[in-house]
């Protein structure tokens, strides 16, 4: 009986060896592996935003902010009322607009099936809820109901520079990302670098209240100190706006420069949107047509061709053009004056003057094409003029040596040749600070507390002569003040300026009756303080820019001569 | 009382097994305060409510143990049918409406008034008393047999498997040191496995269960949501452990985490080395059980000292076998450790019966 005793006892032993070798498998040799795993399951990495930095207009007001906003989350365990009576409460706070039945009753199920989920201890009920709802909510004061931080980005001027600032939507991995605009172009430096914590929980997502908890804490972005004037900015967005409507434009583009820096003090666009609600808008409307949508100048264009004649010496303000009789024909094409009115023995200034179509085709010829490519070249024509916005487009410029006699006639009156409104002010903009090329730009500086850097570009080189600055300056105070948009002009000040309508070109060929109304502008004539262009698209009580971007170009200077300190003259 | 010192040997308990006893129960607390937390908190809101409840039993049982190892194992022999067909009365009314209650599809309680308890605790020790009685009295192959019988089959309609087992396990290892022909054992022994086998085939639970198990030798991390979280708490606990109270598992993750499952959490926290401390404390309990069945006085105490330590060694075996996947998971608690008021109670007064029967056995030396 003994010796059966010893059997068992063996048989024991066996097993506990069994057990412990077994053991030895799955805590040594497959320990590694299986805790990686067991790990995955109770720990959860989360990213931390770093606060995104905020976009400030020149006087360091805010044009982008981070705004609070709170999460609304429910801990179902203490919760006293039913969730029924919990979602007929909070529905009302979350919609948009009560009165739509539909969407409260929707709004009501989603809170109701969101509480009543099962296994579930902290539910989020809903996203980015502004502080006075939450305000109304804590007035209720529905037990089990709790709110945490979170970040919204506000518009304080709502649309008031939407294309200029872009907006706020989330990337690929559901993170803050800025697109278009200012948001766009420097996402990086606004978005910092977020930190991370690494957070244990339950198998229902509770946290572990002994867990261990790794945090890494994440660096805020910096500032935009931008080059954007508050108050050329209302005006801009007021009177562009006015302008649109009073002559039934389809859209419109303002900008407003300081020539001498390229600093943009105002940048507006119509139709635009309201960049804290972006979803509701089409993709059509974020493009910045300032800098993204190109046209054909048309006359305004003028002023750029002649100054380089004037600079290439090809011509002098008194050359008087022998061709200006009456229409020319260039290959097979018939070129007239827009009034089909014809001034022969026009000088140079009475081209720019009468806007004279004939008389440029003269200034061509006398230039000729390969020069007038070198020109357009240096002025910045064909090539991106690196404004810092995201999604800055450019034509391509048409090759050196495959100009035509015809392309070389109607470039030079602005058609068959396009440019962004943008490229379009640099270039005049160098007329108007004595010929130097300047970068325009948005942004002086990025700031933090304690730290700084300028990023304002730095002056380029000067491309026209002073003899050229005094001339062309001259014929366009003489366009500003006899030409045929004259009627409008602000006697007692300072203005040079050129008014453009280019017909839109339809598949292959002219509409007459669909055109780009635009004025370009700077004041004082000398030593300007600012320089303006308005573009307007398809206005509608008269094609004429004469009628239509001039007065509006006068409309929004008036407001600026006293911003600016430009005092009439005698 | 002053013990004379020539009669020691007669007169004293083993002492070793009563430490590894309460060495037992006492670590056995611990592990069920610090296992049963998360889900006590979630449950009851009170991260003690488990440990509370063990607590009591525990002090119940502890005071059982010294009432019965002062009653002489004579006693159990006297009373060995009685009890052993009242035992078998409890398992029947555990599965008449009204009587039994029902949880997690199985039949395994009995509730008379506050009092909560499963027969099938308490058949482990009858079973063991009345074979021993049997073995004893010298009786046919057959009168062991059917009593085994009986009750694996009321067990069986709880139905509780792992229980059945045990009942067996208990049962077979008695009959096989009563000294019963082994060729009629091999035979029984046979039949019963084809017996085991056909159960977990007419069952889908079962099937389920035991499919799982075999398909886990191919995939031990595939579909079984329970074994897969035994063998990630092993795994977190790799040499040295997470350390005490740093069980991740436990966060509701592993089911029955401070019941069945609780050695995987004590792995988890204490590591390879300390489970090894572990399995080599319960291997101490085991070998002093056998060292007092092989030394005690009558064939009667011989027998239902094996059967007693071949319940609690076999069932702390069987139950880490299954954590470790060496068998199939068939829900049976941790001897000690496995929050349960029946269970620890019925532990205690078998390590009572154990430990009477220590002061009888002879031909030991005494070296405490």
């Amino acid at each position: 009986m003994q010796g059966r005793l010893k059997i068992l006892a063996a048989l024991f032993l066996l097993a506990v060896v069994a057990l412990v070798v077994r053991l030895f498998y799955w805590q040594i040799i497959k320990g590694r592996v299986l805790s990686y795993q067991a790990r995955s399951q109770y720990e959860t990495d989360t990213t931390l935003a770093a606060p995104r930095g905020n976009i400030l207009s020149s006087d360091g007001g805010w044009l982008a902010a981070n705004s609070e906003a709170y999460l609304v989350f429910a801990e179902v365990p203490n919760l006293k009322d039913s969730p029924k009576a919990i979602a007929d409460k909070l529905a009302p706070l979350f919609v948009e607009d009560i009165s739509d039945r539909e969407s409260l009753l929707l709004e009501i199920d989603r809170i109701y099936s969101l509480l009543t989920k099962k296994e579930i201890v902290w539910v989020p009920l809903k996203q980015k809820v502004a502080p006075e709802i939450k305000k109304n909510i804590e007035a209720m004061a529905i037990s089990g109901i709790g709110f945490e931080r979170q970040e919204v980005r506000a518009y304080p001027e709502a649309s008031a520079a939407a294309q200029l600032l872009g907006f706020v939507g989330k990337n690929e991995e559901g993170q803050d990302k800025g697109y278009f605009g200012l948001e766009g172009f420097y996402d990086l430096a606004l978005t910092g670098k977020p930190g991370y914590s690494v957070r244990e929980s339950d198998a229902r997502g509770t946290p572990i209240l002994l867990g261990s908890a790794k945090e890494v804490n994440p660096i805020s972005g910096v500032d935009l100190l931008t080059t954007i004037d508050k108050r050329v900015q209302m005006v801009l967005e007021k009177k562009l706006k006015e302008g649109i409507e009073k002559y039934g434009a389809k859209g419109g583009t303002a900008i407003v420069m300081d020539p001498t820096s390229g600093a943009i003090l105002g940048m507006s666009s119509f139709p635009s949107y309201d960049p804290a609600s972006y979803w509701k808008y089409g993709d059509e409307f974020f493009k910045n047509p300032a800098v993204s949508d190109t046209f054909e100048p048309g006359s305004v264009f003028k002023v750029v061709i002649m100054a380089s004649a004037l600079d290439a010496k090809a011509v002098e303000p008194d050359t008087i053009c022998d061709i200006c009789s009456g229409p020319v024909k260039v290959d097979k094409y018939l070129i007239e004056t827009w009034n089909r009115k014809y001034n022969p023995g026009s000088t140079m200034t009475d081209v720019i003057v009468h806007s004279d179509n004939v008389g440029m085709t003269f200034v061509g010829e006398k230039l000729g094409a390969d020069a007038l490519y070198d020109y357009l070249k240096k002025f910045g024509i064909g090539s991106l003029t690196g404004v810092d916005l995201q999604g800055e487009a450019t034509p391509k410029l048409r090759d050196k040596g495959s100009w035509s006699t015809v392309d070389l006639a109607t470039a030079t009156f602005g058609q068959g040749i396009a440019l962004t409104p943008i490229q379009l002010i640099k270039a005049v903009g160098t007329i108007a600070n004595g010929g130097r090329l300047v970068t325009p730009h948005m942004v002086l500086k990025l700031q933090k507390e304690g730290w700084e850097e300028s990023v304002a570009p730095s002056f380029g080189e000067k491309i026209l002569s002073d003899q050229t600055i005094a001339d062309i300056t001259a014929m366009m105070v003489e366009a500003a003040q006899y030409g045929e948009a004259k009627w409008t002009y602000q006697r007692g000040f300072s203005v040079a300026g050129k008014t453009g309508t280019a017909q839109i070109p339809i598949a292959g060929h002219y509409d007459e009756t669909k055109t780009i109304a635009s004025f370009i502008g700077f004041s004082p004539a000398v030593e300007a303080k600012f320089i303006m262009l308005i573009t307007l698209k398809e206005p509608q009580t008269s094609q004429w820019a004469s009628e239509t971007a001039a007065p509006l170009w006068y409309s929004i200077a008036r407001e600026l001569f006293p911003y600016f300190g430009i005092q009439p003259e005698n | 009382m002053i013990r004379p010192k020539l009669k020691k040997q007669t007169k004293s308990f083993d002492s070793r097994l009563l430490f590894i006893t309460l060495l037992l129960l006492a670590l056995g607390l611990i592990a069920v305060a610090d296992a049963s937390a998360p889900q006590a908190l979630s449950l009851f809101n009170d991260k003690y409510y488990f440990v509370k409840q063990q607590l009591t039993w525990g002090g119940v049982g502890v005071i059982l143990l010294f009432i019965v190892s002062r009653i002489h194992y004579g006693f159990w022999e006297k009373i060995a049918t009685p009890i052993f067909w009242l035992s078998v009365v409890f398992l029947v009314l555990v599965l008449v409406p009204g009587l039994g209650t029902t949880a997690l599809g199985a039949k395994r309680w009995i509730v008379l008034g506050f009092l909560r308890f499963q027969p099938s605790e308490l058949t482990k020790l009858t079973l063991a008393i009345y074979l021993a009685k049997v073995a004893s009295r010298g009786k046919s192959t057959l009168s062991f047999i059917v009593p085994v019988v009986i009750l694996a089959a009321l067990i069986m309609l709880q139905p509780d498997l792992g229980t059945t087992l045990i009942t067996v396990g208990i049962g077979m290892a008695q009959i096989f040191y009563s000294g019963i022909n082994l060729f009629t054992i091999f035979g029984f022994g046979a039949l019963g496995a084809l017996a085991t086998i056909g159960l977990i085939m007419v069952s889908p639970y079962r099937r389920a269960r035991f499919m799982t198990f075999l398909q886990q030798s191919q995939d031990p991390l595939g579909k079984d949501y329970h074994i897969r979280q035994i063998l990630l708490a092993l795994g977190s606990g790799g040499v040295i452990g997470t350390g005490l109270g740093q069980s991740r598992q436990k966060y509701l993750f592993l089911p029955e985490a401070a019941t069945d499952s609780i050695f995987a959490i004590i792995a988890e926290e204490i590591g390879f080395i300390g489970s090894l401390v572990l399995i080599i404390i319960f291997a101490a309990f085991i070998y002093r059980g056998i060292a007092i069945a092989s030394r005690a006085p009558d064939k009667f105490s011989q027998v239902l000292a094996l059967g007693l330590t071949a319940w609690i060694g076999g069932q702390a075996i069987l139950n880490i076998a299954a954590m470790v996947a060496l068998v199939p998971l068939t829900g049976i608690p941790l001897p000690f450790f496995s929050y349960g008021g029946s269970s620890l109670v019925m532990i205690l007064v078998s390590c009572g019966i154990l430990l009477n029967i220590s002061r009888y056995t002879h031909g030991e030396r005494r070296k405490n």
